[in-house]
This record gives C-alpha cells, structure tokens and sequence, in this order.
C-alpha cells in the first residue's frame, strides 16, 4: 500500500483508444483505480474499455476540478492555522456553480456520465449526476418525461386507459 | 501485494451494474439537435440499479404521479422494487392536491403498503382511517417512523394498537383532533415505544381553550418517554410544573419546543433547568385570550 507522491502519472485510455496523461491524485478520484493502485502500486497504465475518450475526458475535468478545490482548502487551512468560515462557505458555493455549469449537458451524455460515474466509482460525479437526472423528473408529467429522455411510449392504449382510471390526478397539470 | 495482469485487472473492472458497450457513438455530446438514442444509452433501457437510484431520488407521489406511466421498463422497476416503498411520506402539497379525492389517496397508500413488501419505515399521512391503520400493522412491523398529521377519523385506541404493533418505532409526529388522545393515549404510546427519540404532539384544536391548565400529559410523557430526545407540544396546557417533570423524566432531550404553551412562565428558575438543552424554543409573551381573536 504504498503511497506514492502526488507526481507521479498516470495514463488511463479510453475505449476508442485515446490516452490522458493524470497525476495519480486525480486518478485515485476514481475509487476504482485507486483499489487498483493500492493492489499494485507500479501501475501506471490503465485501459478503461468501458468509458469512451469524449466522457472520460469530462470525469477527468471534474475529478480535477474537485482535486483543485480540496488542495485549495487545505493550503488556505495550513496557512490560517483553521479555515475561515465565510471563505469556506464561498469555496463550497463556486464549487457548486461549477458543478452546475458541469451538468449542463444533454440527457445521453447524462447517461452515459451515470454509467461512468458508477463504473469508475466516483462518488461525488455519481451523486451529482443522479440528482440531475431526478431533478429532471421531478414536476413533470408522464408525456413531458418522455420527451425530457426521448422515452417511445411503449404502454398500450388500454395500459394507459388503466393507469389513468386510477390515478386520474397523474394527468392534471402540477402546479 | 497481489500481482495482477492489466488484463485481469481491466475485467475485474466491471461494476455491479454496467452494461459493457457494444460500440462507441461519437458527435452527440453537443448542442443543437439530437440524434435518436442508440440502444446502449437508452433512458428506457438503463439499467435497474441506476434507474432505483434515481427514483429513490424523488418523492413517493411523484414517482406515482408520473414515472410509473413513462414507460414499460420504469414501470416494472418501480412496481418490483420495495426499497423504493420504504417510506411513505405525503407532503402537504400532495394532501392538498389530492383531499378532493380520498378513494384515490386511499387506494395509493394502500398500493404503496403494499409495494413495500413489508418493509416500511416511515409511513407520513394527512388523511387515513382506522381500517388504513389496521391494514398498515397487518403488513409491516418494522416502522420507525410514525407522522399522522390529520387524525380526523382515527380513534386513539386504532392508533396506540397500531404503536403497539411497531416496537422499533423511534419517531412519532400526532396532529390529534379530539379529546380521545388524552395522557392515558400518551401513555400507551410511552410504554410501547421504549426506542423513542422523537415526539410530536399538536393539540391545535384545543387552542381555544385558552389558559386553563393541564400537566397530565406532560406528566405522562415524563414518566414513560425516558430516551426522548426531542419534544414538541403544540398548544399544550402544561405548566412550569409539567415542564420540570419532563425535564426530570427525560434526561436525554436535546431539542424541546413549547412555544405555543402559555402555561409555561420561563422565569429564571426554568431558565437555568433549560440551560443544557441545545435548541430550545419557549413562549415569549404570556398568554392573552385576544391573540386568537382574528382567527375565530
């Protein structure tokens, strides 16, 4: 288990065959490859035949993203003996900006992120990634879910005659 | 340290629930129009385990409400799935959407009884009956959390045989509606729930009963609520005499609200026996007939 400076690279490769070039901090964002790591600590090449380059460059950009930001705060505590409160509050709030402008996306490439997320085990992507696709459900009605996921409408006539029949408040406009 | 082959190690990657892709569709991550979905990232297709954990995201009445008639695939995860019935929890904004129509409010919550395969742990209502109850206890024992926030219809006897019948429950929340649920009720309750952290008890059809005072129920709370740990009467006629007892009663409490109960005088000796508690909120202003005036 031997922790191994900060420096060190190491190359993850995308499905389709491209590689990114990462410091190991960022690459132990991935609760997945740090198991591997700390399984093998001389590692330094890892193919990734799940993800593809374009959704692994994006986990890569939070990963770093997040890495910054922890760095940050811990530099900022080191320096002031104990973090000021408002400054921390602060960090938190563009850190959640950002990871809004992140989730900016369009609902494959949602998907395709979950799936990723999940693959790679990174905690705080898989959490954020989930509550957009939620918050995308949330207050909408069946048709608008639909159109929201490109979802065909597989139920039959006489399904969807039931459903209504007993939930007929489902197709009322929500306020 | 173990050694492993990339190759070992890349197949040791796959996760409980992905889906290897068959091939990679590139160009549809922009803006602007999008493509039709291909089979692997398909909304409707996503696998159940990312599709629960998605739909443990949102409300009870909003997966009734609409994700359940999406689609065949979400319907069968939602239908089969108990984890996501765990708790029934209705927002008053449900209540409101819904009081106009009880068959329908009853025949959901009965569904969702049933969908949590005996799993349940919070059941949060406006409006059930006795029979609602009955089925609920027929079903689960494993509830710990207890929120009847309109008792219009139930007696005190169908809810202390439920309370009865859920020894792990931890949290208790009563908006009560008539005399029925009196100090005896408190004491059943008491009695069956040695776990309880949490009570909750509005008395807000008795605020027109003005000043008159009544410790029973504090009295009650205090010799049977041992591991409370957060209290809230709502127009509760408990005096400094009550007040004492649950202190004395309950050496554990950290949050206690009485704001509405205007028997209570905080002078400094109740301040000082109140000192330890970490949130705390009392009258502010003693109790004056008249304040209820506009609402009568």
């Amino acid at each position: 288990m031997a922790r191994s400076s900060t420096e060190n690279m190491i190359t993850l490769m995308s499905s389709d065959g491209e590689e990114f070039m990462v410091t190991e901090k960022v690459a132990r964002e991935c609760t997945t490859i740090r198991n591997m790591l700390e399984d093998d600590c001389v590692i330094t090449n890892i193919p990734l035949p799940n993800v593809t380059s374009d959704i692994l460059s994006m986990v890569i950009e939070y990963c770093m993203e997040h890495v910054a930001a922890a760095e940050k705060a811990a530099a900022e505590t080191a320096e002031k003996g104990s973090s000021s409160a408002p400054a921390a509050a602060k960090a938190n709030k563009d850190l959640e900006e950002w990871d809004k402008a992140f989730m900016n996306v369009d609902v494959y490439t949602l998907c395709d992120l979950i799936l990723a997320a999940n693959y790679l085990n990174v905690s705080g992507l898989l959490d954020l990634t989930i509550q957009t696709a939620a918050n995308l459900i949330k207050g909408k009605s069946p048709e608008q879910i639909r159109k929201t996921f490109h979802i065909q409408n597989d139920l039959s006539l006489e399904e969807e005659e039931k459903i209504r029949s007993q939930t007929p408040w489902a197709f009322e406009k929500s306020e | 340290m173990r050694s492993k082959t990339l190759a070992n190690i890349a197949s040791s990657l796959t996760c409980s629930f992905h889906k290897p892709k068959p091939q990679i569709l590139e160009g549809e991550t922009g803006e602007g129009k999008k493509e039709p979905p291909s089979c692997d990232r398909n909304w409707a297709e996503l696998q159940r385990d990312v599709l629960l954990v998605i739909f443990l995201k949102i409300e009870m009445m909003e997966v009734f409400r609409a994700a359940e008639s999406v689609c065949h695939s979400w319907r069968k995860v939602i239908k089969e799935e108990p984890i996501l019935w765990r708790r029934i929890h209705m927002t008053e904004h449900d209540y409101k959407h819904l009081y106009r129509d009880p068959f329908s409010l009853m025949h959901l919550t009965r569904l969702a009884i049933d969908r949590s395969g005996g799993q349940l742990e919070e059941f949060s209502v406006y409006m059930v009956n006795n029979c609602m109850l009955q089925y609920l206890c027929d079903r689960t024992s494993v509830l710990k959390r207890l929120r009847l926030l309109s008792t219009n219809g139930l007696s005190a006897e169908v809810v202390a045989e439920t309370v009865k019948r859920q020894p792990l429950l931890e949290e208790i929340e009563i908006r009560v509606s008539d005399r029925s649920f009196n100090e005896k009720f408190i004491e059943v309750v008491g009695k069956e729930c040695p776990q309880l952290k949490s009570f909750k008890f509005d008395k807000i059809w008795s605020y027109h009963e003005g000043n008159r005072t009544k410790d029973d129920e504090a009295l009650a709370i205090a010799k049977t609520m041992h591991q409370l740990r957060h209290l809230q009467l709502i127009y509760n006629r408990l005096t400094n005499k009550g007040l004492k007892a649950i202190l004395d009663g309950c050496p554990h409490l950290e949050t206690l609200d009485i704001v509405d109960c205007y028997n209570v005088k905080m002078d400094a000796e109740m301040e000082a026996r109140c000192a330890k508690l970490e949130n705390k909120s009392y009258p502010l202003i003693p109790y004056l007939p008249q304040m209820y005036a506009i609402n009568l």
